[in-house]
């Protein structure tokens, strides 16, 4: 007979495994993306009069092949169509690529129009002028890409450089679908919820990056002339494959210089009407063109004490908690090292933490467990993600859950201390 | 970026891309001729798609790198970069496509200012001609329209396999004379892209 113990942790495994499916996401990314559940949007009433409507027509039918049925699909052009319009713009190849992720959760039981929220609140949030009419920037986005990967391998940029094979040639699908058309229909998902989670824009540089350089021996081997082919035939279709370049595209995003997406900022390159921007990469090696942060060292420096110093939390003027406002402040903290704080500490106690900080406070007070969980799956490819069990001593078995996923997501514990209260860190291994 | 074989692999290869407005059957007119398959739910090309075919020609083997190009309006900054070094151009509007059609001197602009015209050979090719109950596009209209420019002119079908691999070898063989020719330090035939008014005909092998 199975213990109770047991029976949960099973439990909370067969939850953790259906996060990946279709039902808990209709669940999970409405919240994730503040989506107002009541809002009405009247795409059913649509007219499909487009000036490219043709375009927009033929571009659903072959959305996915025959993943999505007919209804899905008249649905699709239904949301496209109403997207362009609100949205003033002519109907741009692509969009059919990102939308048909969403669309699925019709399926569910999803409202159209919450479908429609979270997509456009998506290509708001991570694509924001990718559409736009006037809308240049994609040069400069390689331009960019080709100067971060040279900064990252000087090898695959100097053998790519010298058969010609630019950006150009096979990057253009990564950046404005996002990968989402090169990957099959649940990596895509994926790489919708890993945008939304890992909610940094710039991501996809390293992202992109990463795939070259998880295929760095097949490209440095093959024939030159056959590297446009090869590239261009590229595909996502594995999960862990998926995993592993996110696990390479995670240190890319930390070992770039911080400084340097500043600089990204200061480019415009995401904004509506962005001006392109040329860079002179051959010229103008990425160092020359930022400076390096004295943060950047500190940053590494204060990684490196959560690993190893024991924290012993007495109340929130104590100096580890002090440290933890530090770290993770705004002004230093490095967002590609999520940290979780689970917390069942009163308000007044969780806001005085997390003021000003970038740390997430998840409260299991309202009762969010299959969001944290689904949190802990999907941070389950970064070996940096930091959780923090913070609660008051007679509240330790709320965290019960926690721990048996912890354990199911691989983590290694490292330290438990309390007196009144306590934190617990354990270290995800992959 | 054509380049005379070290290895055995082949005689030339050259670079051939396929251009024209989105949805006309660019990719299906490559995988027909590259794999035998046709599929109605091919994924839209965006940015640019490879194949590669090595076929024979009058006795010379001849590796074709095909360029799948994006057809629509966004991607046109981008497809302008891709002419550089082709040989080869199909040009490729749908018979049941009336503004595609309308597009092909859009295209052709294109390619003269992109390219140098005298260097590249062409092919127009009008898909889809086995949906006869939806066509907008005659084989005349399309047949004066080559005339005028004096390319060859193929109606071709994808989903059947008609004339796909009579464009691509109209298209390698004139390649391979051109090839021939500057090698020998001839002058390259002069492609004519500007209008002759009909004058001269075309010589569309197979042209049905």
């Amino acid at each position: 007979m199975r213990s109770r113990s047991e029976n949960q942790k099973i439990q909370i495994s067969q939850i953790i495994s259906k996060a990946n499916y279709l039902y808990t996401r209709a669940i999970m990314w409405p919240k994730l993306m503040d989506i107002d559940l009541k809002m009405i949007h009247p795409i059913q009433s649509v007219l499909l009069n487009q000036q490219n409507q043709r375009v927009i027509k033929f571009d659903v039918i072959r959305t996915r092949g025959n993943l999505l049925d007919q209804n899905l699909k008249t649905q699709l052009e239904q949301l496209l169509t109403y997207y362009v319009i609100s949205n003033k713009i002519s109907y741009k190849q692509g969009l059919h690529e990102i939308a048909a992720p969403f669309i699925i959760f019709l399926q569910a039981g999803l409202e159209i129009s919450v479908i429609y929220s979270m997509f456009n609140e998506f290509i708001r949030r991570y694509m924001t002028n990718f559409f736009d009419n006037d809308y240049s920037g994609i040069q400069s986005i390689l331009c960019v890409y080709n100067l971060l990967l040279k900064y990252h391998d000087m090898e695959l940029y100097n053998t790519l450089s010298l058969h010609d094979i630019s950006p150009q040639l096979y990057a253009i699908p990564w950046f404005i679908t996002l990968c989402i058309n090169k990957a099959s229909f649940p990596i895509a998902q994926m790489i919708i919820e890993n945008t939304i989670l890992i909610n940094d824009r710039y991501f996809i540089f390293s992202f992109n990056i990463a795939i070259v350089i998880y295929k760095k021996k097949e490209i440095l081997q093959i024939k030159p002339d056959n590297l446009p082919y090869f590239l261009s035939k590229i595909i996502l279709d594995d999960e862990k494959i998926y995993y592993d370049i996110i696990k390479i595209a995670l240190k890319i995003h930390t070992y770039t210089p911080k400084q340097f997406w500043i600089y990204l900022d200061s480019l415009n390159l995401f904004n509506h009407h962005a001006k392109p921007i040329f860079l002179e990469q051959e010229k103008q090696p990425l160092l020359e063109l930022i400076q390096i942060s004295p943060y950047e060292v500190q940053d590494m420096i204060n990684q490196h004490i959560l690993f190893t110093e024991k924290w012993e939390i007495q109340d929130l003027n104590h100096p580890q908690v002090q440290k933890i406002k530090q770290i993770f402040s705004k002004q230093i903290y490095n967002p590609q090292q999520p940290v979780l704080i689970f917390d069942c500490l009163d308000d007044e106690v969780k806001y005085k933490i997390a003021l000003n900080t970038l740390v997430h406070i998840v409260d299991l007070s309202k009762q969010n467990l299959q969001k944290i969980l689904q949190q802990i799956f999907n941070f389950k490819m970064t070996n940096k993600l930091w959780i923090c069990l913070l609660t008051n001593k007679d509240n330790e078995h709320i965290f019960n859950p926690i721990y048996i996923a912890l354990q199911d997501a691989n983590t290694k514990y490292i330290c438990k201390c309390d007196k009144k209260q306590f934190i617990e860190l354990y270290e995800l291994q992959i | 970026m054509s380049r005379q074989a070290n290895s055995q692999d082949y005689d030339w290869l050259v670079k051939v891309i396929v251009i024209g407005d989105s949805g006309v059957g660019k990719t299906n007119i490559l995988s027909q001729f590259c794999d035998a398959k046709f599929s109605i739910t091919h994924m839209a090309t965006l940015g640019v798609d490879f194949k590669i075919k090595t076929i024979d020609v009058d006795g010379k083997k001849l590796k074709l790198q095909i360029w799948d190009t994006a057809g629509q309006e966004r991607f046109r900054n981008i497809t302008k970069t891709y002419y550089k070094g082709a040989q080869g151009v199909i040009l490729t509007y749908s018979v049941i496509d009336r503004q595609s059609f309308q597009n092909v001197d859009g295209w052709l602009r294109s390619i003269q200012e992109n390219t140098n015209s005298n260097d590249v050979q062409l092919v127009l090719v009008g898909n889809k001609a086995d949906m006869s109950a939806e066509r907008q596009v005659t084989m005349e209209e399309g047949q004066k329209l080559s005339q005028q420019y004096n390319i060859p002119f193929f109606e071709t079908s994808a989903k059947s396999n008609m004339n796909i691999n009579e464009s691509f070898h109209n298209l390698a063989q004139r390649i391979i004379s051109t090839l021939c020719k500057m090698q020998a330090n001839d002058d390259a035939p002069k492609l004519n892209l500007k209008q002759t008014e009909g004058k001269e005909k075309t010589k569309a092998d197979g042209c049905c």
